[in-house]
């Protein structure tokens, strides 16, 4: 028998509708696995029990006078802590925000609210977005549901880790390195990162004004579909999104792939010394099922990574530190140790390495804009390794975690990274499907289609609740 | 001290940023790899990349 938590959205949208289901038992159930199993995964900075019930009853009375706000209407979901949620603490897991208290909502948050979602709580992140994993802040780093001693991937560590639980079925994550994408390929769920502009983000704690992106974690591709239908749209407020018209999400959802031309750049992350030989198997595996399915896989070359990576962390790092600036100098210890020492190396930038990466970046967006003007997305890496243990990080910043994600931050085109397997010790595997600036839709099909056939949506990860 | 040790010091001193000494460390070797990267970015760049703005046209901005 299928538990409530492992109903999809949609699945739970229906059983709502027809009165299998209440939001309020949705919500007291999601609130019990929280009870039962945070204390081992610390995935929530803070629980909203009375806001979450309060929400549940709003939303099956709307529902039962047949008032319906969409497919995220009953549901539960819970928000990264950068998300500005008024009157409700928002700390960006930092002491240097521990008491504050928004006085608005972020324009997502505000949409889910309005489309009758159930606000869980705030999720733990890396401080600031960028600083984890980390022990010396004010709340514990989430661990992986698959196995507590590895990290479940940032900066959306706790949004990554609750909805590969069951705790909620979706969770808020922002992305300006790979911060959705990581969380998601270490943790075995769905996690896309759309295109610049496709999602306000107003209201959310900047980390890069022009690398920042806004978006779901789900467990399944259609969960993502129906929450980007939500949150997707123009805001004049965000002086970075874009007027551009909200497709269907959904609509490429239970096709085949015949038609689809997908480009394979294999060296661009097989040539990395850090790629594992399960990763390159499983990615090899998963384009053969997409073959399979009909699409035409046709190799393709991208531009070294090395130089998108170093055109996105110059970028990233320099705003991080004009956001961060002030306090840096004036309340350095604040900070866990992480943190600032990644931040604080921005000092040694200077205005001609910032127009550099700028200049870069033009290239490499109309490189990747060459080859997708030939094909209809790509398959890539994610991490081209397995989740590391939280003790392979030592005292100082000195590791990055092995995420061929940002190149997309740089370009701003959709990314989807979804399971494609497990690792010999049992750790997720994941992949990502690239597309054409605002094609969301593309992206999800070909998603939705190998989920579907390969079935990993599916595997849960042993725990005591 | 090496070189780039002495380098990284200077521009935090001119950027007026005073680093704590426990956390020294971890800065120096951030930022000498941040700027490692940052050179790899100061090759030849065709007129195309002319930074006008941070906006891409693309997105209609």
């Amino acid at each position: 028998m299928t538990q409530l938590h492992e109903l999809s959205i949609a699945q739970a949208g229906r059983a709502l509708r027809d009165g299998a289901v209440s939001s309020d038992e949705l919500t007291r159930h999601a609130l019990s696995r929280i009870d039962a199993l945070d204390g081992a995964l610390d995935a929530f900075i803070l629980v909203t029990r009375e806001r979450a019930l309060a929400d549940a009853a709003r939303a099956d009375a709307e529902l039962r006078r047949g008032e319906d706000r969409g497919p995220m209407h009953g549901i539960p979901y819970g928000l990264k802590d950068i998300y500005d949620t008024a009157g409700i603490r928002t700390t960006c897991h930092s002491a240097l925000r521990e008491d504050n208290v928004p006085t608005a909502d972020s324009h997502v948050a505000a949409r889910l609210a309005a489309g009758g979602g159930v606000l869980l709580g705030k999720l733990g992140t890396h401080e600031f977005a960028i600083g984890g994993p980390s022990f010396d802040l004010p709340f514990p780093p989430a661990r992986n549901p698959w196995n507590p001693e590895h990290i479940p991937g940032g900066s959306s560590s706790g949004s990554g880790a609750a909805v590969a639980a069951g705790m909620l079925r979706m969770a808020m994550g922002s992305d300006t390195g790979g911060s959705i994408r990581g969380p998601a390929c270490y943790c075995g769920i769905v996690g896309l990162k759309p295109t610049y502009g496709r999602v306000s983000r107003r209201g959310v704690f900047p980390l890069s004004y022009s690398l920042d992106h806004c978006g779901p974690l789900t467990k399944t591709v259609e969960d993502t579909a129906l929450t980007m239908q939500v949150i997707a749209g123009y805001d004049p407020l965000d002086p970075m999104s874009a007027n551009v018209p909200v497709p269907d999400f959904s609509a490429g959802l239970r096709r085949d792939l015949k038609g689809l031309t997908l480009g394979y750049p294999r060296a661009f992350f097989a040539d990395n010394p850090a790629a594992t030989p399960d990763v390159l198997a499983a990615i090899d595996d998963a384009v053969e099922t997409l073959a399979g399915l009909g699409a035409e896989i046709v190799p393709v070359d991208l531009p070294s990574y090395n130089l998108f990576e170093a055109c996105g962390r110059v970028i990233l790092i320099a705003e991080a530190y004009a956001i961060h600036e002030q306090d840096l100098k004036t309340r350095p210890l604040a900070y866990g140790r992480f943190t600032y020492q990644r931040i604080a190396a921005g000092a040694v930038l200077s205005a001609a390495d910032l127009v550099q990466a700028f200049r870069t970046r033009m290239e490499l967006s109309a490189a990747v804009n060459g080859v997708l003007a030939q094909c209809d997305g790509l398959i890539t890496a994610t991490g081209i390794s397995p989740a590391p243990r939280f003790d392979a990080f030592g005292r100082d910043a000195t590791r990055w975690t092995a995420m061929l994600t940002i190149p997309f931050n740089v370009t701003g085109h959709p990314a989807l990274a979804l399971p494609i397997g497990f690792s010999a010790d049992g750790l997720p595997l994941g992949m990502e499907i690239v597309g054409r600036l605002f094609d969301e839709p593309t992206v999800l099909r070909i998603g939705a289609a190998y989920e579907a056939e390969a079935g990993w949506h599916t595997a849960l990860p042993a725990l005591a609740a | 001290m090496t070189a780039t040790e002495q380098d990284i010091e200077a521009r935090c001193q001119a950027a007026g940023l005073v680093v704590p000494a426990d956390l020294l460390a971890g800065v120096t070797r951030e930022a000498a790899d941040l700027l490692r990267m940052a050179a790899l970015l100061r090759g030849p760049r065709s007129a195309a990349a002319e930074p006008f703005s941070t906006r891409w046209p693309e997105s209609g901005q």
